[in-house]
C-alpha cells in the first residue's frame, strides 16, 4: 500500500498540534500537510498559487477539514472540492467542533465522506481518530489518480 | 241618469222582477193577440154569414121589385094603339098614345117619365110627371141594350144619375107580327124616402146600410146616387173593411140581383162587427195586467228575500275582506242559499284558518326579520369600518356610522351622492368605467378579496384604504356593498413589524453567531488544555511526582465538566429556536425505548419502569424524546443508591398531565420553584452528577408545546414530575431563524 499524504485544514495552532499527536499516537504515519486557512487548502488540491508545482496526481489520502477557518470556510472549500471533476471522489472527513455544527453540515448535502467530533476529552479524540485512520487509511482503497487509471485500462 | 238606471238594471232585484213581468207581458200580450185575431176572424166570419142572409133578404126582395112594373108596361106596349103608333106614325093619335101611357105615370111619384120608341129608335112620343126640360128629353135614354134588341123580354138598364136623383128604365119591346115594332120605356126615378130607407135598414138590422147598383155604373141607396163598394171586394164573401159612402168604415157583402142587371151590396159597420171583440178586450186585457203586475210584484219579492241572502253573503265576504275572519254567512233560507252560505262558510272558515296559520307565519318570520334586521344594524352601526352600499347608478344608499368618522361627512350628506365623492379627482373616471362595464357584465362580485385604495375625506384629504366589494341583485337591478378600512393605521404597524422583524432576525443571526462560537471557539482552548495536559501527563510520565499527576487530574476533569456546561448550555438554546412540526406520538412506545437503553447501558441495576399503555399525543418528536430522556433519565439517576428502583411513566386522567414518577432521593419542596432554573441543582455534584440543564430544557419544551410542568417531591421517598401537552398550541414560544 502505498502511503500518500494526509491534508490537515486546520487554522489553530493547538488543534494542530493535538491532531498531528493523535495521528502518530495511532501510528498513522503518513506525511500530513497542514494549511491553515480554506484558500490554501483549495490551492494545494487543485495546484494553484504556492502550491503551483506540486505534483498534480498526488492526491492526498484523506484531507481533514475543519469548518471554521479563515478567508474560506470548511463548507466552501467543501462545495468547490466536489464540484470539480479531479476531485469529486476525494475522502473528506470534517471536523466538527459540536454536534449542532456537524447538522449544519449535513445540513448541506455537499458529500463530506465522515465525521469527527473534536471533544474536550483528548482521549475520545484519539480514539475517534484511530479509528477514522483504520477506517480510511487501512480498510478504504481510495480513489486511483486519473491518468494511470487510464493507462492501465489501455495495457491489455 | 243613464248609467245609474243600466246599473239598477244590473240589480238582480230588479232584474228578476222586470224579467218576469216582461216575460209574462210578452206571453199575456201574444196570447191576447192570437185570442184576438180569433175572436176577430170569429166576428168577421159571423158578420160575413149574416151579411149573405141580409143580402139575400134584400136581393128577393128587390128582385120582385119591378115585377109589376114591367107587367104594366108589357100590356100597354100590347094596346093596339101602341103597336099603331110605333108602326105608322102620325100626329094624329098623340092624344090616343099619351092616354095609354097614363096609366104607368100614376104608378107614383117616383116614375120619372115613359117614353116610346120606334124600331129605328126614334122618339115617337114621350110623356112625363113633370114638364121634361130639354136636357131630359137629350138624356133620355137609348134602347141600345141588346136585350132589348133581342125583342120580346121586357129589360131593366143599369141606373144612372141625372137631376140630383138616381134613376133606371124599365122597356118593354112593341111586338108585331115580325119582330118588335117599337120599344116602350119607363124611365123610373129613385125617390124613397130617407125615412123609408131608414125603415128598411132597421127591419134588417141596426146599422146595416145596403146600396142597389152594377159594377162600374151608378150606386143608389134608393134615394139617391151614392158612392159604389171597391171594385176589387165585389166578388168576396165578405170584404175587407173600407170606408163606406157615408164615412164610416165597413164590412160589406153584395149579391146580384135576379132578373136584373143590378147587384145588392150590404154593409155593416166595423164597429158593431168589432163590438164583441172590444168587449173581449176589455175584458182580457186589464187580466193580462193584472197577471203581469202579480208576477212581478211577486218576483219582486222573491229576488228581494235571494238578494237579501245573496246581501248576506255578500256582507260576510266584505267582513272576512276587512279581516273579520270569525263572520259567517246566515242559513236557514233557500236550500241552494243553504248551499251557498254553507259553502260560503267552509271556504270562509279555510281562510280564517290559513289566515291565522299565515299570520303566524308571518309574525315568527317577521320577528326573525327583525330580529336579523336589528342584528345586522347593530353590525353596521358599530362597526368600526366604513359600511357604504350604493344602487346600480352608482348612487350611496348606506351609510354608517363607521363611514361617517372615516370620510368626515354627515350620512344625509352623502345619501344619493354619487361614489366618486369618496375618493380623488384622479381615479374617479377609472372608476366610473369599472363600475358601468360591472353592472353591463351583471357578474356578482362576491369574496372578490380586498384591494388596497385611496379614499378621499371630506376636507379633501387622502388616505389609504382597504376596500372588499360585493354585489348582489335585487329586483333585478345591481347593488354594490363596500366595506372599506382606514389603513393608515394599519401600514405604519406594518411597517414598524416588519422593522421589528428584521431586527429580530437580526438578533437571531447574531446569536446564532454566538452559539456556532461557543461551541467552536470556547470549545477549543478546552481542547488544548485537556490535550497538552494529558500530553504533558504521558510525554512525561515517571518526572512528575503523584502531586504532579494529580493536579494535572484536575485540571482535566475541570476542562471535561466545562465542556459540559458548554454543550448542555447549547442544547437548551436549540431546544429554544429548533423548528418545531407537530406529529402524532406513541409515548408509550418511546418512553419504553428510552428505559431500555438506560437498562441496557447499566443492566446490573435493578429498576422496576412501568409505562402506562396507550399514552398518545401531539407533539413535535425530537423535542418530545428529549423531554421523556431528561425525566427518565433524571428517574433512573435520582434511583441509582436504590436496592429496588420503581420508574412509572402515566396519564393523570383528571389534569391530563403526564408524569414520571421514582421512589429515589426526592426533593425537598421548598425549592420546588428552582428546579427548572437552568444550572439550579439541589444535590451535591458528587453525589449525583449533572449540570441542572436537564429540568430546563424539559420546561422550556414543553412551553414551546403550549403545556405546563410543575413538579412534587419529598426527600428520600421520590419525586414526581408532570407535564401537559395540548393537542393544539395555545402559545408557541417559536423564534423564527
Amino acid at each position: 500500500m502505498r502511503e500518500r499524504t494526509i491534508l490537515l485544514v486546520e487554522d489553530n495552532p493547538d488543534d494542530q498540534e493535538l491532531t498531528l499527536r493523535a495521528l502518530k499516537l495511532n501510528n498513522i504515519l503518513n506525511e500530513v500537510v497542514t494549511v491553515e486557512d480554506g484558500a490554501q487548502a483549495l490551492d494545494y488540491l487543485f495546484c494553484e498559487g504556492e502550491y503551483a508545482d506540486r505534483d498534480a496526481s498526488a492526491m492526498p489520502q484523506v484531507v481533514l477539514l475543519d469548518l471554521k477557518l479563515p478567508k474560506i470556510d470548511g463548507l466552501e472549500v467543501l462545495r468547490r472540492v466536489r464540484a470539480d471533476e479531479r476531485t469529486r471522489l476525494l475522502p473528506i472527513v470534517i471536523l466538527t467542533s459540536s454536534k449542532e455544527e456537524r447538522d449544519v453540515a449535513e445540513g448541506y448535502g455537499l458529500g463530506a465522506n465522515s465525521y469527527v467530533r473534536k471533544p474536550v476529552d483528548f482521549n475520545e479524540f484519539r480514539e475517534a481518530v484511530r479509528n477514522l485512520g483504520l477506517y480510511w487509511l487501512l480498510l478504504n482503497e481510495p480513489p486511483p489518480p486519473k491518468g494511470s487509471r487510464w493507462l492501465r485500462r489501455s495495457e491489455p | 241618469m243613464v248609467a245609474e238606471s243600466r246599473s239598477r238594471l244590473r240589480r238582480l232585484s230588479w232584474r228578476l222582477p222586470l224579467s218576469i213581468a216582461g216575460l209574462l207581458a210578452l206571453a199575456v200580450a201574444a196570447l191576447s193577440w192570437m185570442s184576438y185575431r180569433e175572436v176577430r176572424g170569429a166576428v168577421i166570419g159571423a158578420a160575413g154569414e149574416r151579411l149573405e142572409s141580409v143580402a139575400r133578404q134584400l136581393e128577393s126582395l128587390l128582385a120582385r121589385r119591378d115585377s109589376g112594373r114591367l107587367a104594366a108596361l108589357r100590356s100597354v106596349a100590347a094596346e093596339a094603339v101602341i103597336r099603331e103608333a110605333v108602326s105608322a106614325p102620325g100626329r094624329d093619335d098623340v092624344e090616343r098614345v099619351l092616354d095609354a101611357l097614363d096609366p104607368l105615370l100614376v104608378e107614383g111619384l117616383e116614375v120619372g117619365m115613359v117614353s116610346l120608341w120606334d124600331s129605328g129608335q126614334a122618339l115617337v112620343a114621350a110623356a112625363s110627371t113633370a114638364p121634361p126640360s130639354a136636357s131630359e128629353a137629350g138624356r133620355a135614354p137609348q134602347p141600345t141594350f141588346p136585350a132589348w134588341a133581342v125583342g120580346d123580354t121586357l129589360g131593366l138598364s143599369g141606373f144612372y144619375a141625372a137631376e140630383g136623383a138616381a134613376w133606371y128604365d124599365l122597356a118593354a119591346p112593341v111586338l108585331g107580327q115580325d119582330g118588335p115594332l117599337g120599344y116602350l120605356v119607363m124611365h123610373y126615378r129613385l125617390s124613397t124616402s130617407p125615412e123609408a130607407v131608414q125603415l128598411i135598414s132597421d127591419l134588417i138590422g141596426a146599422g146595416v146600410t145596403f146600396i142597389v147598383g152594377q159594377p162600374g155604373g151608378t150606386w143608389t141607396n134608393l134615394s139617391k146616387p151614392v158612392a159604389g163598394p171597391p171594385p176589387a171586394s165585389l166578388e168576396a164573401a165578405v170584404t175587407s173593411p173600407y170606408e163606406s159612402a157615408a164615412g164610416r168604415t165597413v164590412l160589406g157583402h153584395g149579391l146580384p140581383i135576379t132578373a136584373t142587371p143590378w147587384m145588392v151590396w150590404v154593409e155593416f159597420p166595423l164597429e158593431a162587427v168589432l163590438e164583441p171583440v172590444g168587449r173581449f178586450l176589455a175584458r182580457i186585457v186589464p187580466l193580462g195586467i193584472l197577471v203581469v203586475l202579480a208576477s212581478a210584484a211577486g218576483g219582486a219579492a222573491l229576488s228581494r228575500r235571494i238578494t237579501a241572502r245573496l246581501g248576506d253573503v255578500r256582507s260576510a265576504a266584505a267582513a272576512i275582506a276587512s279581516g273579520a275572519y270569525d263572520r259567517r254567512a246566515p242559513t236557514g233560507s233557500y236550500a241552494e242559499l243553504d248551499q251557498l252560505a254553507l259553502a260560503f262558510n267552509f271556504m270562509a272558515e279555510q281562510v280564517g284558518d290559513s289566515q291565522s296559520r299565515l299570520e303566524e307565519q308571518v309574525a315568527v318570520r317577521t320577528a326573525a326579520l327583525e330580529a336579523r334586521e336589528a342584528e345586522f344594524r347593530t353590525l353596521a352601526t358599530t362597526a368600526p369600518d366604513a359600511i357604504v352600499t350604493a344602487d346600480e347608478d352608482g348612487l350611496i344608499t348606506y351609510f354608517n356610522p363607521g363611514a361617517e368618522r372615516i370620510f368626515g361627512r354627515a350620512s344625509p350628506d352623502v345619501i344619493g351622492q354619487p361614489l366618486t365623492i369618496l375618493m380623488p379627482e384622479r381615479f374617479r373616471a377609472a372608476h366610473r368605467l369599472g363600475f358601468s362595464r360591472q353592472v353591463a357584465t351583471g357578474n356578482g362580485m362576491s369574496g372578490s378579496g380586498t384591494r388596497e385604495l385611496v379614499g378621499r375625506r371630506h376636507d379633501g384629504t387622502e388616505f389609504p384604504v382597504e376596500l372588499s366589494l360585493a354585489s348582489w341583485r335585487h329586483d333585478g337591478r345591481m347593488a354594490f356593498t363596500g366595506i372599506i378600512r382606514d389603513i393608515t393605521d394599519r401600514l405604519g404597524r406594518e411597517q414598524a413589524v416588519r422593522g421589528y422583524a428584521s431586527e429580530l432576525e437580526a438578533a437571531n443571526r447574531e446569536l446564532e453567531a454566538f452559539s456556532y462560537s461557543v461551541s467552536h471557539d470556547l470549545r477549543a482552548p478546552l481542547r488544548a488544555i485537556h490535550g497538552f495536559s494529558q500530553a504533558l501527563a504521558e510525554d512525561y510520565e515517571g518526572r512528575l511526582d503523584e502531586q504532579g499527576v494529580r493536579l494535572l487530574d484536575r485540571v482535566r476533569a475541570a476542562a471535561e465538566r466545562m465542556g459540559l456546561l458548554i454543550d448542555d448550555l447549547l442544547e437548551l438554546s436549540r431546544a429554544t429556536r429548533a423548528e418545531m412540526a407537530r406529529e402524532p406520538i406513541d409515548l408509550t412506545e418511546l418512553a419504553r425505548g428510552i428505559a431500555a437503553e438506560l437498562v441496557a447501558n447499566e443492566p446490573h441495576r435493578n429498576v422496576n419502569v412501568r409505562v402506562a399503555d396507550g399514552l398518545v399525543t401531539t407533539a413535535d418528536p425530537p423535542l418530545l424524546k428529549l423531554v421523556l430522556a431528561n425525566l427518565i433519565e433524571n428517574a433512573w439517576k435520582f434511583t441509582g443508591k436504590l436496592e429496588q428502583a420503581v420508574i412509572e411513566v402515566g396519564l393523570a386522567e383528571a389534569t391530563s398531565e403526564f408524569f414520571v414518577r421514582d421512589n429515589g432521593a426526592g426533593f425537598d419542596m421548598a425549592y420546588v420553584d428552582k428546579l427548572f432554573h437552568p444550572f439550579q441543582r439541589l444535590h451535591p455534584e458528587s453525589e449525583f452528577k449533572g449540570t441542572g440543564v436537564g429540568l430546563a430544557l424539559v420546561q422550556r419544551i414543553v412551553h414551546r408545546h403550549g403545556g405546563r410542568t410543575r413538579a412534587e417531591g419529598n426527600v428520600g421517598v421520590g419525586a414526581s414530575f408532570y407535564f401537559t401537552l395540548p393537542a393544539e398550541a395555545q402559545q408557541e414560544r417559536r423564534v423564527e431563524t
